[in-house]
């Protein structure tokens, strides 16, 4: 599919999405060894990002699966749509239809609700799954994803054993919100991703917010790094760094002082204490 | 076996020595990844991080081991010895500076420099605490080795500010922050007995 790590790097460029040559070889090896990409690192880093350009890149359907605390098999494989099968059971008993008749009926693929891991096993054409903040999830989800991810086969009781047509590109995201099993790790190819350098965000600023001036998007990528340097409640990601440039060229800024980032910090910033510190200690402003 | 491969191999049992718990599928993966993508450091590095290394605390280790291993030199301080532990090593494998490949000196191709030298503090500084805790002395080596790694360059070593440089060699691991915690756990752990 992809010939070599660079190509992957420049068709991700391709759709502005800028990423070093060592994070698309990570990339292309998960591809070329078949196994789930894991992908971790903070907020805003480009984890989501990442298995949706993937998608766009090998022109397959982008299947997604986020994570959250108490989802289980029925929100993420498969439910029976018992609505439909109640209605079918109405209609085929004022048929005089027997119970057998009516259970065969009831539990074929018509009354199947496809959930995101079915849908990538059943999917006819091949697909990205990506499974977005796994680490929300409990364990024991975890080791019923563990599971699917080494066989790609599912067994419904009521209907077949399920295998899938085209073994996925698989992309995990975690934010280390909680530590997870050593099994799931192990199935893994592991990619660390972080805040972009400057040469890089400065980049992503130019491509992402046309018409600002090279010389404020250096400031703003200047002060966001030196930011990030300094220890915070919430350190700025590159979406935060793409709404103040946004906001910073929608007030016609041009110079980066003190009133300024007075007047727009919230955009930058979540926490207000953070907010004091950087006007309190933070990198020198005018 | 390719001598390249035997080194792979041989790097992999070094890791285990420094509870980085490679399995045999990782090492086959690494070998596949590296066969994959070549020697190039920015495709070698990587292939070899993302099949061995599953918990990113493992990360500064790995590094160091790496740099030490595979004797990459550091373009900055081409004077830079590698101060190299290991007796076994020498230049016919792989090599930055016969190969030109090698973009020493870097950290994992996704963090920075400047990064990974805090990343490299907040994380030795967990390392320091569990080699103290479990008399690890190949573990404290290590650590004791990134320590004076991390002040080089910078520095003349001279006698009067000599303790200046092991302090700052010390602050480059979170010696103090370390050794913080682990009083704090003998005091907590007597505690319980008052
Ligand atoms: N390497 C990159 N190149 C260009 N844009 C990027 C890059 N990384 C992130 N972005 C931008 O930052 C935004 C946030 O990225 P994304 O939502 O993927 O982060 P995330 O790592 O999934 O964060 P979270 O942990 O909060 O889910 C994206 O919409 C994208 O516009
Ligand atoms: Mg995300």
């Amino acid at each position: 599919m992809f010939s070599s790590p660079e190509e992957i790097r420049s068709r991700f460029a391709q759709h502005n999405f800028i990423v070093d040559r060592s994070v698309s070889t990570v990339v292309y090896l998960a591809i070329k060894l078949g196994r789930p990409l894991l992908v971790e690192g903070p907020a805003g880093v480009g984890k989501t990002e990442l298995a949706r350009v993937l998608s766009l890149i090998s022109s397959r359907e982008l299947i997604r699966l986020q994570c959250y605390e108490g989802l289980d098999e029925s929100k993420s494989l498969y439910e029976w749509n018992y609505q439909k099968q109640l209605l079918r059971i109405y209609m085929d008993q004022s048929q005089h239809k027997s119970w057998e008749e009516i259970q065969e009926t009831i539990y074929t693929r018509e009354f199947l609700l496809q959930r995101p891991l079915l849908k990538a096993l059943m999917a006819e054409d091949k697909t990205v799954l990506l499974i977005d903040e796994v680490d929300k999830s409990d364990e024991e989800f975890e080791s019923f994803l563990l599971e699917i991810l080494s066989d790609y086969q599912i067994s419904i009781p009521e209907l077949a054993t399920i295998s899938a047509r085209h073994i996925p590109i698989v992309v995990l995201t975690s934010n280390n919100f909680r530590e997870f099993g050593d099994a799931l790790k192990r199935r893994c190819i592991h990619l660390y991703l972080d805040y972009p350098t400057f040469e890089q965000e400065l980049k992503i600023v130019g491509l992402k917010v046309p018409g600002i001036q090279q010389d404020l998007a250096q400031k703003i990528v200047e002060f966001v790094q030196a930011i990030r340097q300094i220890k915070l409640k919430k350190a700025p990601s590159i979406a935060e760094t793409l709404n103040w440039a946004e906001a910073l060229l929608a007030l016609d800024v041009t110079e980066l002082d003190s009133e300024v980032f007075q007047n727009t910090a919230g955009v930058l910033l979540k926490y207000k204490s953070d907010i004091e510190q950087i006007a309190a200690q933070g990198p020198h402003l005018s | 076996m390719k001598p390249l491969e035997e080194r792979i191999i041989d790097f992999c049992h070094r890791l285990r020595r420094f509870r980085i718990n490679v399995t045999h599928s990782q090492i086959v993966d690494a070998l596949r990844a590296v066969s994959l993508v070549g020697l190039e450091y920015d495709d070698f590095y990587p292939a070899l991080a993302c099949t061995l290394v599953k918990e990113k605390t493992d990360l500064p280790i790995f590094h160091s081991l790496f740099r030490i291993y595979f004797n990459v030199k550091s373009k900055k301080a081409p004077e830079e010895d590698s101060g190299d532990p290991f007796e076994d090593v020498n230049n016919d494998g792989y090599d930055g500076r016969e190969s030109g490949r090698v973009e020493a000196g870097k950290a994992p191709g996704v963090v920075t420099e400047q990064r990974m030298k805090s990343r490299i503090e907040g994380e030795s500084y967990v390392l320091l605490i569990k080699a103290v805790r479990e008399g690890d002395y190949d573990m404290l080596q290590e650590l004791a080795h990134q320590a004076v790694q991390n002040i080089k360059g910078n520095q003349q070593f001279g006698i009067d500010n000599a303790r200046e440089l092991v302090k700052r060699a010390q602050n480059s691991i979170g010696w103090e922050k370390a050794m913080d915690e682990v009083f704090e756990g003998i005091l907590s752990s007597r505690a319980m007995f008052f």
